[in-house]
């Protein structure tokens, strides 16, 4: 017979699966509810995270690009210093058709004080524009202003008294109307280039609609004449052809015609290329750049929440996980339930191919059931999951719900792979299937040892080792049994990977010659300890930074698989003391000796039952103590870092101290404040960002301070305050890693980098004082793009300057929240910068209590230091001064820094919590057929005088037995986790007892509800009805 | 003179399951004597199992009286015919119904453990009936891996252990060929002697029947005729 005459007649003989299917899925459909729900649940999680991260991301997105308006790239300095030479360049020289609009606009933030409300508010942008202009908001039709009730705005009204306009957003938290007075400072430069400021009052003559060509600044925007604005901030003339910034539109309406990132970064690149052989071809100052800057936002946003994405698909696919051993545990639940009628069928002459397909298809019609299901509730999950994580977040936005075309096709996919694994192992059960002994009923005996075949896979696993082995050799230069062997997560992902297939295959080959239960007993010890190794010295061994996910989960998994089968294969020793326990009360007895034997009977579906509950509340423990440690462990780490400061006061506009001594004024705000420091800081430094972090020429914004000897000592030289810095250059550095050393050889170290900074010389390479090295310089290396740089490159008035790196912050509490990274630099560096030449004197104070950082009465000092600074009464205020003071307590610093980690724990708490419910649903579904499979069983056992109440206590007492199990091992892997991550996060380790017990509650409650509902029901059939009952 | 142990009182049993009515049993009267072997036939489906199933307790009849041992068992609760089941009746059925998940000698041992004997002291007991039973070598074996001789030997041990007054068999040999069959029956004679106990067995088969005492036969719910057999009569002599 050819081949193909085989394929048809076994196709034609194959006619009638389709119809059995459709009877067996339709006649058993009660039964397959479980398995439906559970694939409808695995694929939910997917669709859910996949719409709600999207509609996220979108949300986000529209909201902060909303700040941009409809301007997609900028040219400049951010110093707020080009000139109009680069505009009519550009206007002249490129033209480019996707190209809109080129605007020059004149932009400064500042305080503003609503007379008529008695508020005031910060980070203002005023913008001058040019009244006389018929297009007012650039080239090329952006636009006019119009008013809220949509009529375009006189801006002549603009030129007359000092007037203004101000945008919906900002009039309305401000509670401005028209005919309103305002007050704000803006800045006067001087021809020698001094700096003083002017507080003038000025009338709202109009409210800006709130629409996308004027909503810079999220709306919160005054417009004002660019001619009566020079005329108060510019009597030299310096400013009248300088712009703060050259905006540039590629699209008029982004809603209709959105931009995409690749043709932002086009044009960026374009631009940049026309501009540095004209501005920048010798790095003289101005140097101009150009960046695309909606481009950037959109694709941070999206690559940051890609990264959250792929973190809940881990958790989701360690759900799932969960969710595929509950489906192939009712799986097999159906086979076993089928056994006489899969006979039947082979008996009549079915093949075992065709009980292989019978199985598979019916999977795979359950599947698509399944994930119809999911795809609809996961679009509904999807959107909540959206709303609230935009809300327990804090991110703003507002979540849209995008649902792609490829939404329906992951459903689908997720869906059928699921069905399809979870498929394989019942269909090859019910393909092993021996006719005689089912039909019979009969068994025959089994030989403890593994299949003759498992020695080929043994063998074939120790090659796949070796080669893993070879390919490591060949990819590191660092033996296996070395220390430094360990130390990459490359290396130490394929030293893992080539163990876990070495103890594989020794299992498998020794599994010829001793019993399986010994042979897994080996391989799963193997397994446990090599994830404890991981834990508790790999992760350790650890250098460098790079992606571990991979190298965690194998080890998590490992972990648990490991727990699982060692528990699974032993459970007779288990069962043995179980039996013994209950043995102690004749009540019992019995219940006991049948428990345990229902439970050691079907090992595979035990250990699946109970794996379902260790992989859940592994998650869901290591989680819970992750957060908990988080929480409870930081606040002494916190102290340590808050160096003593525990108020910061930062002034838009600085005091000077022939108006008032602003330090007094605080100072009396509390007889607890023992110190109050002044300082400058500013954020517009530029940083050179190196060449190796980018292709092309860019710059970044450096969140500058001034710090000097007396900022941080006392007179008689002691530190008063503390930033801790670690030591860079290579003769300081401490011989193992900083956050490995205690407290007091880290403040050592810390002062060591500030005494050699307060030195006041030039560095070498070295460290050592050089007249002929670079100014020292201290930065925040949270920012990869300075992280391991021995120089960085700032520029100043003069040009680029280089800086000596000698000491790198360490969770500095302002850097916390900054978009830019700290740095410190002495006085005499600062004057190099334009941006310190336009502060006078300090914007910046560090104050000290009396209090502990987190004492409530802290927070209470800081709300009075903003009062007497800004409130209409304040000292400040009868002096015409709008200083805009914010007064932060340090401690809130860290809370955001905590409560954003909180929050996001608190979420995967959430998330986790929905696998918890997989598993307390599976529980439920597993208890439920149990019980229904074995009311035979149960029938003989009442009729040889078991109680209704002994027949409900067995089904409560297996279920919550194998609950109980899982549960266990998941809280003794989750703690073991969680325990390895707080000592590599530097954080005290807390068990969090009160989770733990609500675990155990639910675990008690759902176990006794699982088995009470089905075991009430089935002792109530009459015994002579259950003895009845055949599958 | 040998009292009564069974006494049926125009005992009804009608199942009505999906609405449709079956009248399975119609007017029972059946006596039977302390240490007595009865055999009940008929044809499949006449209420032979049902009737079992009422003597047992393990199912109620419709009406009538059902006195076992001087208790009417129709008069029980759930619980208190549970406790007299324990302590009374030993069940034999056609299909062993062995529990598949406990070896031979935990199934023999569990009606001890229920009435308060220690693990340890169950099992010797149930070790030594199946010794004695001659499953000696089979006392760890799982029910699939035993023959049907086997397992209903086990079954028959577990109906003894507690030394009931009265055993109750469902087609005992019903799945057993006629050697076996014949060497299950010698045993329950052998126990009937030794111990007094009072066997009711349902059969179809004749042979069986006629190693009782007394076949009963039922008909469509009633009992058409008695009759003593003497064979038994003659073995017994």
């Amino acid at each position: 017979m050819s081949g193909v005459t085989i394929v048809v007649v076994t196709m034609t003989r194959m006619k009638y699966i389709p119809s059995f299917i459709s009877k067996s899925v339709t006649r058993r459909l009660p039964k397959y509810t479980g398995i439906i729900i559970a694939i409808a649940l695995g694929v939910t999680m997917f669709v859910a995270v996949d719409v709600g991260v999207d509609s996220l991301t979108e949300g986000i997105v529209q909201s902060e690009l909303q700040n941009l308006g409809e301007f997609d790239l900028y040219v400049g300095n951010n110093t707020g210093d080009v000139s109009v030479d680069v505009l009519s360049f550009l206007l002249s020289e490129y033209h480019n058709p996707q190209v809109k609009a080129i605007v020059g606009r004149y932009e400064i933030s500042t305080t503003v004080f609503a007379g008529s409300s008695g508020q005031i508010e910060k980070d203002i942008s005023v913008i001058g524009i040019n009244t006389t202009d018929d297009t007012p908001l650039g080239e090329n039709a952006l636009g006019s202003l119009k008013s809220t009730s949509g009529e375009v705005l006189d801006l002549s009204l603009l030129r007359g008294d000092p007037q203004v306009f101000v945008t919906e957003p900002l009039a309305k938290k401000m509670l401005i109307s028209t005919g309103d007075r305002i007050e704000f400072g803006l800045p006067i430069k001087y021809a020698n280039g001094t700096t003083s400021f002017a507080f003038s009052t000025f009338l709202v003559a109009g409210i800006v609609a709130f629409e996308g060509k004027a909503t810079q600044s999220q709306g919160l925007t005054v417009w004002i004449d660019r001619t009566v604005m020079n005329e108060i901030i510019d009597p030299d003339g310096v400013l009248r052809d300088k712009f703060t910034t050259i905006w540039i539109s590629l699209s008029l309406n982004h809603k209709k015609n959105p931009v995409s990132i690749e043709e932002g970064r086009s044009i960026e690149a374009e631009i940049q290329a026309l501009l540095d052989p004209r501005y920048n071809a010798n790095l003289e100052t101005p140097i101009i750049v150009a960046e695309a800057l909606r481009a950037e936002i959109e694709d941070a946003i999206r690559s940051n929440l890609q990264i959250f994405k792929t973190f809940l698909n881990i958790m989701a696919f360690m759900i799932i996980l969960a969710g595929i051993l509950l489906i192939s545990n009712i799986q097999i639940m159906s086979v076993e339930d089928r056994q006489v009628q899969i006979g039947i069928l082979r008996a009549l002459g079915a093949t075992k191919g065709e009980v292989v397909v019978l199985f598979f298809l019916e999977s795979l019609v359950l599947g698509v059931i399944g994930s119809f299901i999911g795809y609809f509730l996961g679009i509904g999950t999807g959107k909540y999951l959206g709303i609230y994580i935009t809300k327990i977040f804090e991110i703003g936005g507002t979540p849209v719900v995008v649902i792609n075309s490829g939404t329906i096709t992951l459903a689908l996919t997720s869906g059928v792979i699921l069905a399809v694994i979870t498929g394989i192992y019942p269909s090859l059960k019910a393909r092993s299937i021996n006719i005689v002994e089912v039909l019979r009923g009969i068994k025959a005996y089994k030989d403890e040892r593994l299949s003759k075949k498992s020695i080929y896979y043994g063998f074939l696993t120790l090659i796949i080792s070796l080669f893993i082995l070879y390919y490591r050799n060949k990819s590191y230069n660092d033996r296996l049994w070395e220390n430094a062997g360990w130390n990459g997560i490359g290396e130490q992902l394929q030293n893992t990977l080539f163990l876990t297939f070495l103890f594989l295959g020794l299992g498998l080959i020794l599994s010829q010659y001793i019993s399986r239960t010994r042979a897994l007993n080996i391989i799963s010890i193997g397994y446990i300890g090599l994830s404890l190794f991981f834990f508790r010295k790999g992760i350790f061994w650890l250098t460098g930074t790079g992606d571990a996910t991979n190298l965690f989960i194998l080890n998590f998994l490992m972990l648990v698989a490991g727990t699982v089968v060692l528990i699974g294969v032993n459970l007779d020793y288990l069962g043995a003391g179980i039996r013994m326990l209950l043995g102690f009360s004749e009540k019992t007895r019995a219940i006991g000796l049948v428990v345990t034997n229902v439970m050691t009977e079907k090992k595979v579906r035990s250990l699946l039952t109970f794996s379902i509950f260790a992989i859940i509340l592994s998650l869901n423990v290591f989680v819970a103590s992750w957060s908990e440690s988080l929480e409870r462990g930081s606040i002494d780490e916190w102290r340590f870092y808050a160096g003593g400061i525990d108020i910061v006061v930062d002034l838009d506009i600085p005091v000077l101290p022939s108006t008032m001594n602003y330090s007094d004024l605080i100072s009396n705000v509390d007889r607890s404040i023992d110190d109050v420091t002044g300082l400058r800081h500013t954020t517009r430094v530029l940083g050179l960002v190196p060449p190796e972090a980018q292709s092309q020429l860019s710059l970044l914004l450096m969140d500058t301070y001034e710090i000097n000897e007396s900022t941080l000592r006392r007179i008689d030289g002691s530190y008063k305050y503390d930033i801790i810095a670690i030591p860079t250059i290579e003769s300081m550095k401490p011989d193992q890693p900083f956050d490995t050393l205690d407290k007091k050889r880290q403040l050592e170290l810390s002062r060591s980098v500030w005494d050699l900074f307060f030195s006041g010389n030039n560095i070498s390479e070295t460290g050592e004082p050089d007249p002929n090295g670079l100014p020292p310089i201290i930065v925040d290396a949270s920012f990869t793009v300075f992280q391991d740089q021995d120089t960085i490159t700032l520029l100043t008035v003069f040009g680029p300057r280089e800086f000596r790196v000698i000491g790198e912050l360490v969770n500095f509490a302002l850097g916390i929240n900054t978009f830019f990274p700290s740095v410190m630099i002495l006085p005499q560096y600062a004057e190099l910068f334009e941006a310190f030449q336009e502060i006078p004197y300090y914007n910046f104070y560090f104050v000290s209590t009396t209090h502990e950082l987190d004492d409530s009465r802290v927070s209470k000092i800081a709300q009075e230091i903003e009062r007497v600074s800004n409130a209409v009464d304040s000292p400040l205020r009868s002096k015409g001064i709008i200083a805009g003071a914010s007064a932060i307590p340090v401690w809130d610093f860290y809370l955001d820094l905590i409560s954003g980690n909180v929050r996001f724990l608190d979420f995967l708490q959430v998330f986790v919590s929905i696998g918890f419910l997989i598993g307390v649903l599976g529980l439920i579904v597993i208890s439920l057929r149990n019980v229904a499979e074995r009311r035979r069983e149960i029938g003989m056992l009442r009729a040889i005088g078991f109680s209704r109440t002994q027949v409900v206590i067995v089904a409560i007492f297996e279920i919550f037995t194998l609950g109980l199990i899982g549960l266990i091992i998941g809280i003794i892997d989750g703690l073991l986790v969680a325990e390895s991550f707080s000592e590599l996060t530097n954080f005290d380790f807390f068990v969090p007892w009160m989770r733990l017990l609500q675990y155990f509650s639910i675990t008690f409650t759902s176990a006794f509800i699982a088995g009470l509902i089905p075991g009430i029901q089935v002792a109530r059939i009459p015994p002579s009805e259950a003895l009845r009952y055949r599958g | 003179m040998t009292k009564n142990i069974v006494v049926l009182k125009n005992v009804h049993k009608i199942y009505d399951p999906d609405g449709v009515r079956v009248h399975a049993l119609r007017g029972i009267d059946l006596e039977v004597k302390e240490g007595e072997m009865l055999a009940i036939m008929g044809p499949s489906g006449c209420g032979k199992s049902t009737l079992l199933n009422l003597l047992g307790g393990i199912d109620s009849p419709t009406q009538g009286n059902i006195v076992i041992n001087g208790i009417d068992i129709t008069t029980l609760s759930d619980g208190e015919k549970t406790t007299f089941r324990r302590d009374n009746i030993g069940y034999i059925f056609q299909l062993f119904n062995l529990l598949d998940f406990l070896t031979a000698i935990e199934n023999v041992a569990l009606p001890l453990l229920l009435q308060g004997y220690t693990m340890s002291a169950a099992m010797e007991e149930a070790k030594m009936l199946l010794r004695q039973l001659g499953l000696g070598d089979r006392i760890y074996h799982y029910p699939n891996q035993l023959s049907g001789g086997q397992a209903q030997r086990v079954a028959v041990a577990r109906a003894l252990m507690t030394h009931p007054a009265i055993i109750l068999g469902d087609e005992p040999t019903g799945d057993l060929d006629t050697t076996t069959s014949l060497d299950i029956m010698s045993l329950f004679r052998r126990i009937n002697r030794q111990n007094k106990q009072t066997l009711i067995i349902v059969t179809h088969s004749r042979t069986i029947a006629e190693k009782c005492d007394r076949i009963v036969h039922i008909e469509d719910g009633k009992i058409v005729r008695e009759e003593s057999v003497q064979s038994a009569k003659e073995e017994i002599a």
